[in-house]
């Protein structure tokens, strides 16, 4: 079943005179169960893309259709009450309230939502333990380190089950060690509930752990890679191939 | 890029941030210039009442109006300043030295000044006639006020502004030359700190604050009563205490009890926070330690702009009753003295008059008071009493029956009733050499038969008409009784003025003798624009006063919350991502802002109600009305500020995504 689906989107920004088209017609599907990686050179519009996927912006044409609900016929209201029961988001400087604890900060999303008490907590406990967070519970973001901190927003983002979660960049602020810890979680996680993950990344080792990688070149999508059977490696190789062949990135790495 | 233009630059970027400051700049100076116009009218300050000093009470309102506008400017401009605190520490990482940092702030700050100042004069121009206007409209006078500029006030208002654009100048060299570059990019968060555990020091001072308050308050309520307060200086030291505890007390309030009862409430959610927690509490106690000390400012501030309202109307409220209270006819005489009542049968004035028989005597009442006063006290309590004989009091009470051995007491003012309280049904003892007497008191009366310039504030006794016979045959009250009679006159309105003239005119110019004393009582329509011309000018100032605090007081609020959702900004962006609704955000908002601006408003009028109960017997003769009014439009003026905050947090959380 597809999960998400866009048809011919396009976005663009700027008035009359200058008009600058960031998506260019994007056709997309994805299955539940996939873990989706985006790429892409600065300025491709990769992170538009996502945007308008998960409804945090609007398509200037075009339709999306997350679960079977299209985005553009929703109210704001109806919107904002889809991303918090259907999206998890995960964003490269985390997004966590300074004036909560760990625990209230996972929690959040349960403050305008009707869930018993007793489930919340468990299901809290059960993800923080799976993340390796539980000591921390009751501190406050500007007590832990980067790592922990994105590990508290990936427990916020899977708080409420929800069908899709979209990852901005979220191993963007991490050393590589806490973001090899973190992605090796979000591949457990999408393996063990079917999570389906749609993440944006420039960064090619953290693309290998996708099912699939889709590239983007000047608003329009290049190329797609399936991982199939191929190890990690070979898929970074793969990954890394495609990028030379598209230019840009490499002297970023 | 010149420094001029990057001077222009900044200013229009941060026009979002200056328009407040700005307009409280203009709103202060328009206040400000037209006080002084008003008081440089010579219609205004020479007033035909001679005991009025106008000009004096001007002067002191003007003083008190300096004093709130600097403190305020004062305060914008910090507040102000710490906002811009990035921007400041951009230019420094730059390579801008302080120095020119300094010159491109004080430029600013000229700019701001010099066309605030002209602006606010210019509006002040317009406003001090209909200033003017409206202090003749509650002095009760009738004239007509001409457009006026007065050069002496633009000079004023000039010399005042420039002192005060002066140490603005030196707060923010001072600001600039204390800060270090790091400290400028941390400042918008330097004062957060995160209130972990709930210790006990903090529930015991939050408790403290509490009882603080609460004595306060009790020490207010028995301020006035004699067994307490001998001497002036005692007052003045009771009142030094209320105003320590009150005040300490608020500021204990804002800074441990309530960030102990919010973290009792939040620590009790064990993580499930609801939206209010999440928008309202937490924020609320992550900012106390910095937001305690401008609460309770504000707070302070509402009690007093609410106090010296209330004070006031009840004084302008009550000037019909306080002239009743003195005497309930239109014109009276004494002894018979002057052929008032012949003139006013000449020019056919219709009339009503009463005749009251009166003798002075030595009665005690000690017994009467409600608690036994000190001896000292004691030394002070004279025993002349006014008495009034039965017949003569059924003129004025109709349904009162006496017998021998029964009085009444009438003229019991509420200033009495609050000081010395008193109690019927004990008894009273007639002393006069071979006239011993007890009498039980059987009710006391409020309103009052002898005029209070005859009984100064006592309380005049009625007794049976035998007894009363006995006392003007007794050899000592004929000694001590200097009036024996006064009659009371009550004419139509319409004739009130002719009736004044004649009253003048047959009584030597209101002036009445007798062996010992001489009286001059006013005519109640004189004595009623007196009073309304120094009442009005009292409700006048107060007003001015109350509406500089009440101004002061909503913009401190409202600059402080406008910081804080700058800052909460991107909070705001993080719920509206994952899925948090406008709406459900601004319910969160609306239970903020009913804590900031609602808790000190509700402290602000406790305090104010105590303080003004404590003492308004002095001004006037109704509390709750004059007093409520006033609470009322407070309020109501108020929450426009708590309206414009809300207004912002809408726009600051439309925009967060």
């Amino acid at each position: 079943m597809d999960l998400v689906k866009a048809r011919k989107l396009t976005k663009s920004y700027g008035k009359k005179q200058n008009v600058q088209q960031v998506l260019k017609g994007i056709d997309l599907d994805v299955q539940a169960g996939e873990f989706v990686g985006i790429m892409g050179a600065s300025g491709s519009g990769k992170t538009t893309l996502l945007n308008v996927l998960c409804s945090i912006d609007t398509p200037t044409s075009g339709i999306v259709e997350i679960n079977g609900h299209a985005l553009h016929e929703q109210s704001s209201k109806k919107l904002a009450q889809l991303r918090r029961t259907e999206m998890g988001f995960i964003f490269q400087d985390y997004n966590l309230l300074d004036t909560l604890t760990v625990k209230e900060n996972i929690l959040l999303p349960l403050a305008v939502n009707k869930i018993k008490k007793d489930e919340a907590e468990s299901r809290c406990v059960t993800l923080m333990k799976q993340l390796g967070i539980e000591e921390l519970k009751n501190k406050y973001p500007n007590e832990i380190s980067g790592g922990q901190k994105q590990r508290t927003a990936a427990a916020r983002a899977l708080i409420m089950k929800p069908s899709i979660i979209f990852g901005d960049e979220p191993t963007g602020a991490l050393d590589s060690k806490s973001a090899t810890s973190l992605l090796e979680s979000l591949e457990a996680l999408n393996k063990a509930y079917r999570v389906t993950i749609m993440m944006v990344t420039h960064d090619p080792v953290a693309a290998s752990y996708c099912n699939r990688v889709l590239f983007l070149k000047d608003g329009s999508i290049y190329t797609e890679l399936y991982k199939g059977d191929q190890t990690h490696k070979q898929f970074f190789a793969q990954i890394m191939n495609t990028q030379a062949v598209l230019g840009g990135d490499l002297h970023e790495l | 890029m010149s420094f001029n233009t990057l001077v222009f630059r900044s200013m229009r970027k941060n026009i979002r941030h200056y328009y407040l400051y700005f307009f409280a700049l203009i709103f202060s100076a328009t206040l400000y210039f037209s006080f002084t116009t008003i008081s440089s009218n010579d219609d205004v300050t020479h007033m035909r009442n001679a005991d009025l000093k106008a000009g004096a009470a001007f002067q002191v309102g003007s003083i008190i109006l300096i004093i709130i506008v600097a403190v305020f400017v004062f305060y914008a401009n910090h507040l102000f300043m710490k906002r811009r605190s990035r921007e400041i520490g951009l230019y420094q990482l730059i390579g801008m030295p302080k120095s020119k940092i300094n010159s491109m702030i004080c430029i600013e700050n000229f700019i701001l000044f010099t066309s605030a100042v002209s602006l606010g004069v210019l509006i002040g121009y317009f406003f001090s006639r209909f200033f003017t206007m409206a202090f003749l409209k509650v002095i009760g006078s009738d004239d007509f006020v001409e457009m006026y500029f007065s050069t002496d006030a633009l000079v004023q208002t000039l010399v005042v502004f420039a002192i005060i654009f002066g140490f603005i100048l030196l707060q923010t060299m001072w600001l600039i030359a204390r800060s270090k570059l790091l400290d400028l990019f941390q400042a918008e968060s330097k004062s957060e700190q995160q209130v972990k555990k709930i210790a006990p020091y903090q529930l015991v001072l939050g408790l403290l604050g509490i009882i603080l308050i609460a004595f306060g308050y009790y020490r207010s309520s028995i301020l006035f009563e004699v067994k307490n307060t001998i001497t002036l200086n005692d007052l003045f030291i009771a009142m030094a205490i209320i105003l320590f505890s009150v005040i300490v007390g608020t500021f204990l309030f804002f800074r441990y009890s309530v960030s102990f009862l919010f973290n009792v409430i939040r620590s009790s959610k064990k993580g499930h926070l609801n939206i209010t927690d999440v928008v309202a509490v937490t924020p609320i106690i992550h900012r106390i330690r910095s937001s305690s000390l401008s609460l309770s400012l504000i707070t302070i501030l509402t009690a007093l702009a609410l106090g010296i309202l209330s004070l006031g109307s009840i004084a302008y409220y009550g000037v019909h009753a306080t002239a009743n209270q003195n005497s309930s006819y239109d014109f009276v005489t004494f002894n018979n003295q002057g052929s008032f009542e012949q003139q006013l049968k000449k020019e056919q004035i219709d009339f009503k008059k009463q005749t009251f028989q009166i003798v002075s005597a030595d009665i005690d009442t000690q017994n009467l008071l409600k608690e036994k006063p000190t001896d000292d006290a004691l030394e002070n309590i004279s025993n002349k009493t006014q008495v009034v004989a039965f017949s003569d009091a059924k003129k004025v009470f109709p349904s009162i029956n006496i017998t021998d051995d029964e009085a009444y007491l009438t003229g019991y003012s509420q200033m009495m009733a609050s000081i010395i309280p008193l109690e019927s049904g004990r008894t009273i003892q007639v002393l006069l050499p071979g006239l011993t007497k007890n009498l039980e008191v059987k009710t006391i009366e409020k309103q009052a038969i002898v005029p209070s310039y005859l009984t100064s504030g006592v309380p005049a006794v009625v007794v049976s008409d035998a007894l009363f016979k006995q006392l003007q045959e007794n050899k000592k009250v004929q000694k001590m009784t200097a009036w024996h009679s006064f009659t009371g006159y009550t004419v139509p309105d319409q004739d009130i003025k002719q009736a004044t003239e004649l009253y003048f005119k047959t009584t030597n110019d209101g002036a009445f003798k007798s062996k010992k004393q001489e009286l001059h009582p006013k005519p109640k329509a004189i004595l009623i624009k007196a009073l309304q011309e120094q009442m009005g000018l009292v409700i006048f100032i107060a007003g001015f006063i109350g509406l500089a605090f009440l101004f002061t007081s909503g913009s401190i609020l409202y600059f402080k919350q406008m910081s804080e959702a700058d800052e909460e900004r991107t909070s705001f962006t993080t719920m509206r991502k994952i899925g948090f609704s406008e709406q459900e955000i601004m319910r969160g908002i609306f239970m903020k802002q009913l804590f900031n601006f609602g808790i000190p408003l509700v402290i602000g009028l406790l305090h104010s109600y105590f303080a003004v109960k404590s003492g308004w017997m002095f001004f006037g003769t109704e509390l709750y009305t004059p007093l409520f009014v006033t609470m009322g439009i407070y309020i109501l003026l108020y929450s426009i500020f708590a309206l414009l905050t809300t207004q912002y947090y809408k726009n600051v959380v439309r925009q967060a995504l």
